[in-house]
């Protein structure tokens, strides 16, 4: 070998020698997804959009949801308590105390009431009515409002549900006009003393119930800046209301109508209620029974969307759709495909999805509506309690910390109903793509959260290397 | 013994004579000189052969992508030549989060790389300083000093930087170069670059890849005490 070949045979080896060190940087580290939240932080604001199915057949499940929720709010803790504020250490302290306490006390929420009912050619054929296509019922009602339930029911029972007096008991003798109690049936009685002498004789609605549609309108109507999904055209009238408002398509002059229902960093909780299935046309066609188009529209918006149906009996194994008409002992069939898009929507967006009825197939009764506003109001409060990822994960990588000290994964334990209970821990709930807590490992007040994952289908950003 | 004095006179006068004359020059052929004929022949002002060597380092770990970490080391070794040499050692340090890696754990990217943080290590090894030398230093001072490689196996514990900070004791074989200044006979600077290798367990990734080959490359500077020679 000549000199020159030694020579360079040396310097390959220094370089060599001297690039090994550099390799180092491309040391190989998995890498996880960070979930970070501190728990004051987290956003504990619920904005609930009822959309109540206003038909004539509605008016059994209606009575229903009134008597009942009462209960909803209490599971929500005081009424009257408001929100979360912390300014002072004093606050902190308080709102320590009460959220260890009764967890739902911090949550914030507000009410708004819609119906099913999009056409607005019922009732008054030029305006948009209270109710109409995503408009709202009444006011937003506020958890910092004193009369919370009477507000709420005075705009559900005065203002939305189509009553038959033929079936309402006229009187009630162990209520007495005045008293707080919600009555153990709703009569004309009560009805005349919550809403005015006959004030609720005139609700009308029905025909064609489109509960997303209603709610993305609702949606649309709430905020500043809606999405291009919005500004379409959801009935076949193209009369003006008197504010000069087209009541048949959704233009920039409809946007604010609902000002005030939905605020900013807000969780969105569609709660829907009727004894039909979605028959939205705008972006659907009958038949359909993927609810896609509408949970992109809701997706469009700077909200997390949850969306809760309490709806016809729905037979995924029979591929059936069953719900009872009012005062009728015999169910009727509801198309599959219009029950099963609220189905889909409800699992889809991590809510739930309710039977109506009760009993079997050849009975008619009106489900519990205890049970599901006590369901809605878990859905509430689990809002401080579950974790929203930005990425689905591979569950068996999922590390969770709570002020730096690991939390293990919650063991399920069989409470004999088939019904989920676990311990203390986590558990990661694929519907939501969430960690949610259990028990005692339920966050406290200004905890910090930590959740670690490896993300199924990488990174959601490029990152800068 | 007017004859002897002038036998003395003849012979002093032949001596003058021969002392005057230039010597004769002689040639020796050695034949043709090759490169494999020269050594160079040098005196080591500082000698290491049959010396111990004891030191103490400061370091830095610069090159990984989401760590930075400041690192010392004690070592103590014995010289069998002046350039074969053993050596064993400690090391201890703690990896930072570097800039990259708080970035990632921000809100815009929410990334968290499972990165191991270096705590200490143990090895020993071989040295091997084919080269003495003396250098310049500004036309002002001659400064002897050494260059030698180094090659060690050991072990190396490190600590995932992530919450559960679990724990990685790792085999570790490790290759170096440095050079040794020779301050006086008994001290020495030596400034050293090595890349240790690991092979890393990751107990959080194990279901799908948990063995891992991790480099920590180290620059790092210290003082030597060399022994008495034996």
């Amino acid at each position: 070998m000549s000199t020159d070949a030694h020579g360079r045979t040396a310097q390959a080896r220094l370089a060599l020698l001297f690039a090994l060190p550099m390799l180092a940087g491309c040391n190989k580290y998995e890498l996880f997804a960070l979930a970070g939240y501190e728990q004051a932080s987290f956003q504990n604001d619920a904005d609930v959009i009822f959309v109540i199915d206003n038909s004539p057949s509605m008016e059994e499940e209606a009575s229903a949801l009134g008597l009942n929720f009462q209960l909803f709010i209490q599971a929500l803790a005081d009424p009257t308590a408001g929100g979360v504020v912390t300014e002072t250490l004093s606050d902190a302290v308080d709102n320590y105390v009460s959220y260890t306490t009764v967890r739902g006390s911090v949550l914030d929420y507000q009410l708004g009431i819609t119906t099913t009912t999009v056409d607005s050619s019922r009732g008054t054929a030029t305006e948009m009515d209270p109710g109409e296509a995503g408009t709202l019922i009444g006011p937003v009602i506020s958890r910092g409002t004193a009369e919370v339930v009477p507000d709420f029911l005075g705009q559900l029972l005065c203002e939305t549900t189509n009553w038959n007096q033929t079936n309402l008991p006229d009187e009630d003798d162990a209520f007495k006009c005045g008293q707080e109690a919600i009555p153990a049936f709703i009569s004309e009685e009560y009805l005349d003393c919550l809403c005015g002498e006959g004030a609720w004789e005139t609700n009308q609605g029905g025909g064609t119930e489109q509960p997303l549609e209603a709610a993305l309108l609702a949606m649309c109507r709430a905020v500043e800046n809606p999405p291009d999904v919005c500004f379409h055209s959801y009935a076949s009238s193209d009369a003006t209301d008197s504010e000069g408002r087209n009541i048949g398509t959704f233009e920039d002059n409809h946007i604010g109508m609902n000002a005030g229902l939905i605020r900013e960093g807000a969780t969105t909780v569609i709660a829907i209620v009727t004894d039909e299935g979605d028959n939205s046309s705008q972006y659907l066609s009958n038949g359909d029974d993927d609810p896609s188009p509408y949970l992109d529209a809701f997706a469009q918006f700077d909200q997390k969307v949850r969306l809760a149906a309490i709806g016809p009996r729905l037979d995924t194994e029979g591929l059936q759709a069953t719900a009872c008409a009012s005062g009728s002992t015999e169910r009727d069939t509801v198309p599959y495909w219009s029950v099963k898009r609220l189905h889909t929507a409800a699992l889809s967006t991590g809510g739930f999805y309710a039977d109506i009825t009760q009993g079997g197939d050849t009975d008619c009764t009106v489900s519990d509506f205890s049970v599901h506003l006590d369901n809605l109001g878990s859905l509430l409060v689990n809002l401080v309690n579950a974790f929203e990822l930005r990425s689905v994960p591979d569950p068996s990588t999922i590390r969770v910390f709570v002020d730096s000290e690991e939390v293990a994964e919650a063991v399920r334990v069989d409470d004999g109903e088939g019904d989920a209970l676990y311990d203390n821990g986590w558990t990661y709930e694929p519907a939501q793509n969430a960690v949610v807590f259990w028990g005692t490992a339920v966050p406290d007040y200004n905890a910090d959260v930590q959740i670690y994952y490896r993300p199924l289908d990488g990174q959601p950003r490029v990152l800068p290397f | 013994m007017r004859l002897l004095a002038a036998s003395l006179l003849t012979l002093a006068l032949a001596s003058s004579t021969a002392w005057g004359q230039q010597p004769e020059l002689k040639t020796v052929d050695i034949g043709v000189i090759q490169d494999s004929d020269i050594s160079v022949v040098q005196k080591i002002l500082f000698p290491k052969a049959k010396r111990t060597e004891l030191g103490v380092h400061l370091g830095w770990m610069p090159f990984d992508a989401f760590t930075t970490t400041p690192m010392g080391a004690l070592t103590f070794g014995s010289h069998m030549s002046e350039s074969l040499g053993w050596e064993i050692g400690l090391g201890g340090g703690y990896g930072l989060k570097n800039g990259t890696m708080r970035k990632l754990e921000g809100p815009a990217y929410a990334v968290a790389p499972d990165a191991y943080r270096y705590l200490g290590s143990a090895w020993g090894g071989i040295q091997w300083a084919p080269i003495y030398a003396k250098m310049n230093w500004l036309g002002r001072k001659v400064v002897h000093h050494d260059v030698y490689g180094t090659a060690t196996a050991g072990a190396t514990i490190e600590q995932a930087i992530l919450p559960d900070n679990a724990m990685a004791v790792a085999p570790t074989v490790g290759l170096g170069v440095g050079m040794r200044f020779f301050l006086s006979d008994k001290a020495t600077l030596r400034v050293q670059l090595k890349d240790d290798i690991l092979a890393q367990f990751r107990s959080k990734t194990a279901d799908s890849q948990g063995l891992f080959i991790k480099q920590n490359a180290s620059i790092t500077a210290g003082i030597t005490l060399l022994g008495k020679r034996k």
